[in-house]
């Protein structure tokens, strides 16, 4: 089991690409950690840099408190599993997982009985003897996975191995795997660009955007207190709604006021976006689609008219025109109104997010 | 659709059944177009390479020479150039120079080297390989008779290999090709032939995703490890391949060597290969006859080689 | 219909090729002209057969007989008789322009540093050959009865010059009685010798061996001086003694060596390849011995000679370099040296006579150099074993030489033209002209009544040594058989054979597979060591 740690780590790529800017993580013994991003954030090129694929340009890495960045992949008992799988076409599946235990000269019978358990565990005992070109892509994936886990590496590196999956095993995969990590108790990094595999998946997540960490916590926290506008958009389906909005000081009776908005805040919410804010008449108001809420008139503070309704079944998007903006709510309820009508939604202030435009970081 | 095509067929065959002698003609090469586009090159190789190949086993069978009596009137002798040439410690020489030159200047010096080139043109931060590569392309694109003479002038007695022996004070009495004809003669072909393998090989190399090596290293192989597990398995088909090529060059190879060491092949006939010495009888020594006879147990014994390696080929693969 | 279509293709494109094979033998010109030349006087059983098969004729028969008839005649001769060519060239077109001619020269000039016999005889076999040849006069047996050459006889029986011929130049260019050639040039063989370097050693300047003794002396009072040599001369190699031997000097290995040690070997007839009472090639021999003994010990035992020349790429340009450069004291080599070699104009002349003759030009330089190379090189008859002792020649050469002949495959109505041309060439004046200008003897008697040659010293010199020249066994099988003393001496070389004995028993077998054991005879040898000193 272990730890890993970066310290200032930066990755350049020549002549001056900043795929990695100052990246400091801690990821703890035996957790499921994220990193999670759009493409081109960096996160891969973290996840290489743990691997010791990629060399930082500066900073250290550190595996169990030990000094790693200067030793290659082979001296830092880590696995990894590629998003292509990499699977070795020469070698049947048995040698595929067989291999990371022959390179370390394991006696014979013991490397039969650890590529036998971890094919159970995998359900791929039936497989052993084919060549990877005669496996679907789930059986492949499986079999990268086995080959990771057979040798019961210290820190499981997994880049988006879910991708090149369809979307019914991609589910199933998710839970296998967070089982297995959870009962091989794996130090487990795993890269996605998929936040929900990330808010099911991960005990803890980094968000990251252009080469640097904007927020590391526990799902619930990166989703409820995004700590910037781009965790805030980036998490959560569908995203965030943003308004610009003013705030309103009337003799302490504070509100957030744009076209069809009007939300009173409590006086001491009001009094810290007051403070904290660079200029309190330019603020970004965010309200996630589940916490809008259909109200009577006088309840409401967001109105507008129906724009679109988009019917899922269990719930509805409606896209509503508030102003020039659309926002969009999600329902549980089955409704009833029609394009073009008159609609009053309601939000808790417990539930709204201000950011502030310029330096695009959470005041609340 | 199909219905349609078929039944168009079948209409043209009835008309042509009633027709005269082109309609017969055309209902003969009707469906054999493309044996006709094929008419023209069938010709020009029957003329230029099956008629010679046929001539070449006949007068392997007479006692036809290039001047004297038998080069008016040669006779069918049967298998008696074979005996002779299987008796002439000459032929038998060449067998062995040839073979050994194929074995150390093809298949261990011009695909290790090759080998070795194109792993290092695919690792990153090697400063002037490029250079390298450069110096290997010529040797491979300027003329083999230019070649031959460099080679002459670079191991003569006042040639640089002398120069920079004598620097470290090895004082050379003769010249380097007429002291050791073999070896210069497959160092030649070596330092010839090398870009061959090592395109090759750059190629197969390519064709390996960089991620398989990563996940060799990752998995815990050290370089030499990913090298012998994993890229030599996935490149042993190429290498198979540069194998039948350049044994079947380099046992034809015939310029560099004849440039270097004239039909005789140096000192003690050290350095005459098979084409040399089939160059040797025919035209030196005017025996055509005999030449022809060697020439054809060349083919047979190529033929062979390459069967092998074919054969080796079907059973080699699996994944 | 597309089938159709491709039916009228293939039939337009049979239809095709066949009218223009056919077309393509009508219209060849040597056929419409065969019909109409006149026929010539030699042998008829030519005239039928080589009708179609001449790509180089562009000869047309036009009806009118005031226009010159136009005829292409090719000439293929090695770079060594440019000049001759050059000369009879102008004279023939004029000659034939009175007959009534026309006649374009193609030239197929072989340079330098090509092996002109494998050349001629692969061209002669490929049927590329030119019309008119110049060939080595010991393949005249090869290429006679190889069907390539036309019998010359009934053109030599009334040409009134063919007696200016002495009978041994006349007799190189037969075979089984019909004559094939015309000699051009001939050639005597001797020990060149630097005088200078003999001086340095202390052997006198006007040497002339009297034994095979004599040449072992002296090489080995040269070897023991070498140091001094080398530094008196700027060289870094110094060898005695250089008789060419191996595969790469081809025949030269044969004629320029081997023959002049055989013939002085043993006595007469024993001193040859063949024998002419028993018809029988001679595998073992005392001569033979002696000649391979003599070679060893050159060679292997005494080692005088510089073996590496002999596997030069090119050989002919190596020996005259070193000779010139001083590295090699004695070279045993052809009259022809004098001027091709280091003469004013040849491959390696010497430095120290061109620096002394730089101020001048022309035919006065090569006056200068003449009489300075005379003072810087000296030549020597090869002498008998033990000079005459033993009843052997008391000294030995051998002629050979380059002979003009015409291609039996010539157009029946290109001989007569063809021979006109042979005859300016054989003419006195342009044979004895080039004779003296290369500084070769003239095969012709007559040559003396041109000043050009009766002016030259060391003509007038060497031609003494025709008193007592002898000629190469050029039977057909002569070839092979000189092949095999080639190999063998290079085996001598490589010092894969070091005793003679070893030399004569391989000899001796490989002859019988060559020519088959009951063409060979094995006499008595004598195996007593030719030199003890």
């Amino acid at each position: 089991m272990g730890s890993v740690e970066l310290k200032n780590v930066t990755k350049i790529f020549p002549p001056k690409t900043v795929a990695v800017n100052n990246v400091n993580l801690k990821v703890r013994d035996g957790e499921f950690f994220i990193l999670l991003g759009p493409s081109g954030c960096g996160k891969t090129t973290t996840l290489r840099i743990i691997a010791g694929l990629e060399r930082p340009t500066k900073g250290r890495v550190y595996i169990d408190n030990i000094d790693v960045t200067d030793l290659p992949p082979r001296k830092r008992d880590i696995a990894m599993v590629f998003q292509t799988w990499a699977l070795y076409p020469h070698m049947k599946v048995y040698d595929n997982i067989a291999f990371p235990l022959r390179l370390r000269k394991v006696a014979k019978d013991e490397i039969d009985r650890r590529v036998r358990e971890v094919a159970k565990m995998l359900q791929i005992e039936t497989l052993l003897d084919r060549y990877p070109r005669q496996l679907s892509g789930g059986q492949q994936q499986r079999v990268a996975l086995a080959r990771a886990l057979v040798r019961k590496p210290k820190v499981w590196l997994l880049d988006e191995p879910l991708s090149n999956l369809d979307a019914i095993l991609r589910v199933q995969m998710r839970a296998e795997l967070k089982r297995l990590q959870k009962e091989l108790k794996i130090t487990a990094i795993y890269v996605t660009h998929d936040q929900v595999e990330a808010m099911s998946m991960g005990d803890r997540v980094a968000v990251l955007n252009a080469g640097r960490v904007l927020q590391v916590g526990a799902p619930s926290e990166v989703y409820n207190k995004p700590n910037t506008l781009f965790v805030a958009s980036f998490i959560g389906s569908p995203p965030m709604n943003f308004m610009h909005v003013t705030l309103k000081n009337e003799g302490g009776n504070y509100a957030l006021v744009a076209e069809g908005v009007n939300i009173t805040l409590p006086t001491e919410l009001g009094k810290i976006i007051e403070e904290k804010a660079s200029d309190a008449n330019d603020l970004i108001l965010g309200v996630r689609p589940e916490h809008l809420e259909l109200s009577t008139a006088e309840d409401s503070n967001i109105r507008g008219e129906v724009y679109v309704i988009e019917p899922l079944g269990s719930e509805t998007i409606l896209n509503i025109k508030v102003g020039d903006n659309i926002i969009k709510a999600r329902l549980l309820k089955e409704i009833t109104l029609s394009i073009g009508s008159k609609v009053f939604l309601k939000v808790s202030t417990n539930n709204i997010h201000v950011f502030d435009p310029s330096t695009e970081r959470a005041i609340l | 659709m199909v219905q349609g095509k078929n039944e168009s067929v079948f209409q043209a065959r009835e008309d042509l059944s009633s027709g005269g002698i082109i309609d017969k003609l055309a209902s003969f090469f009707e469906g054999r177009g493309a044996f006709l586009f094929l008419v023209p090159a069938l010709v020009l190789i029957g003329i230029f390479v099956i008629f010679p190949v046929v001539w070449d086993v006949y007068i392997s069978m007479t006692n036809a020479s290039l001047v004297g009596p038998s080069a008016k009137h040669y006779i069918f002798i049967g298998i008696q150039n074979y005996f002779r040439l299987f008796q002439d410690f000459l032929f038998l020489n060449s067998l062995k120079v040839s073979f050994a030159f194929t074995i150390l200047s093809a298949l261990i010096g011009q695909a290790i080297l090759g080998l070795a080139l194109a792993l290092v043109m695919r690792m990153e931060d090697i400063k002037g390989k490029m250079l390298v590569a450069t110096v290997v392309f010529i040797a491979w694109v300027i003329p083999e008779v230019v070649a031959g003479y460099a080679w002459s002038a670079v191991t003569d007695k006042q040639g640089l290999v002398s120069a920079i022996l004598s620097l470290f004070g090895v004082k050379t009495e003769y010249s380097l090709y007429f002291t050791h004809p073999f070896e210069v003669i497959v160092v030649a072909n070596i330092w010839r032939g090398t870009a061959f393998s090592m395109i090759l090989f750059t190629a197969a190399l390519e064709g390996i995703p960089k991620y398989i090596y990563e996940a060799a290293e990752v998995d815990g192989a050290t370089p030499w490890q990913r090298f012998r597990y994993v890229v030599f398995p996935l490149i042993s088909q190429a290498i198979l391949v540069d194998f039948i090529l350049i044994t079947i060059w380099t046992f034809g190879v015939f310029t560099l060597p004849y440039m270097i060491l004239g039909p005789g092949g140096g000192i003690g006939n050290a350095g005459q290969l098979w084409t040399l010495y089939i160059y040797f009888k025919a035209i030196n020594n005017f025996d055509i006859a005999l030449a022809a006879a060697a020439s054809n147990v060349m083919f047979v014994i190529v033929l062979a080689l390459i069967l092998a390696y074919l054969w080796s080929m079907k059973y080699f693969r699996r994944w | 219909m597309a089938q159709k279509t491709g039916a009228y293709v293939a039939i337009a494109f049979i239809i095709g090729i066949i009218i223009g094979a056919l077309g393509g033998y009508f219209a060849a010109p040597g056929k419409t002209v065969t019909t109409t030349a006149v026929s010539t006087t030699t042998v008829t059983k030519y005239a039928t057969t080589t009708a179609t098969t001449t790509a180089t004729t562009t000869a047309t028969t036009t009806a009118t007989t005031t226009a010159l008839k136009k005829v292409t005649l090719t000439i293929e001769y090695g770079e060594p008789w440019k000049d001759l060519i050059d000369m009879a060239i102008p004279i023939f077109k004029q000659k034939m322009r009175a007959k009534g001619y026309d006649v374009t020269i193609q030239k197929i000039m072989l340079p330098y540093g090509t092996n002109f016999v494998s050349r001629l005889a692969s061209d002669f076999a490929a049927g590329t050959a030119g019309d008119v040849v110049v060939y080595d006069s010991f393949m005249t047996a090869a290429f006679a009865s190889a069907g390539y050459l036309l019998p010359l006889d009934t053109y030599v029986q009334s040409w009134p010059d063919w007696k200016e011929f002495p009978p041994a130049m006349q007799k190189i260019v037969e075979y089984k009685g019909h004559v094939y050639g015309v000699m051009v040039d001939t050639d005597v063989r001797m020990i060149w010798y630097r005088k200078d370097i003999f001086k340095l050693a202390g052997l006198p300047t006007n040497w002339q061996p009297k034994t095979w003794k004599d040449i072992f002396d002296a090489a080995l009072k040269l070897k023991s001086k070498a140091s001094e040599i080398e530094k008196a001369l700027g060289i870094n190699e110094f060898y005695p003694f250089y008789i060419p031997a191996g595969t790469k000097w081809g025949e030269g290995t044969t004629m320029q060596g081997f023959y002049m040690v055989l013939l002085g070997a043993d006595k007469p007839p024993y001193n040859r390849l063949y024998d002419y009472k028993t018809d029988k090639w001679i595998g073992k021999s005392t001569a033979l011995y002696r000649a391979f003994a003599f070679y060893i010990d050159v060679y292997q035992k005494l080692k005088i000679g510089p073996i590496q020349y002999n596997f030069a790429s090119d050989v002919w340009g190596t020996h005259r370099k070193v000779f010139s450069e001083g590295k090699v004291a004695m070279d045993v080599g052809g009259s022809w040296e004098w001027a091709e070699g280091w003469g004013p104009k040849g491959v390696a002349p010497l430095k120290a006579c061109k620096m002394q003759c730089s101020g001048q030009s022309g035919s006065a330089y090569d006056t200068c150099y003449f009489n300075c190379e005379a003072k810087y090189v000296g030549y020597a008859k090869m002498p008998g074993f033990k000079g005459g002792a033993e009843g052997e020649p008391k000294y030995v050469t051998i002629s050979g030489g380059w002979a003009i002949a015409i291609n039996a495959k010539i157009p029946a109505y290109k001989r007569e033209i063809a021979w006109e041309f042979i005859k300016v060439v054989a003419s006195r004046d342009v044979l004895a002209k080039f004779a003296a200008e290369k500084g070769k003897i003239c095969p012709r008697i007559d040559a003396t009544q041109v000043p050009e040659y009766a002016n030259n010293a060391y003509l007038k010199n060497i031609t003494e040594y025709l008193k007592f020249t002898d000629f190469r066994d050029a039977l057909p099988g002569y070839t092979k058989v000189s092949k095999i003393i080639q190999q063998i001496t290079e085996e001598i070389l490589s010092g894969t054979i070091t005793d003679p004995m070893t030399a004569l028993n391989k000899y001796d077998q490989m002859l019988k597979s060559a020519v088959g054991a009951n063409n060979v005879e094995e006499l008595p040898v004598n195996t007593e060591p030719i030199y003890t000193g």
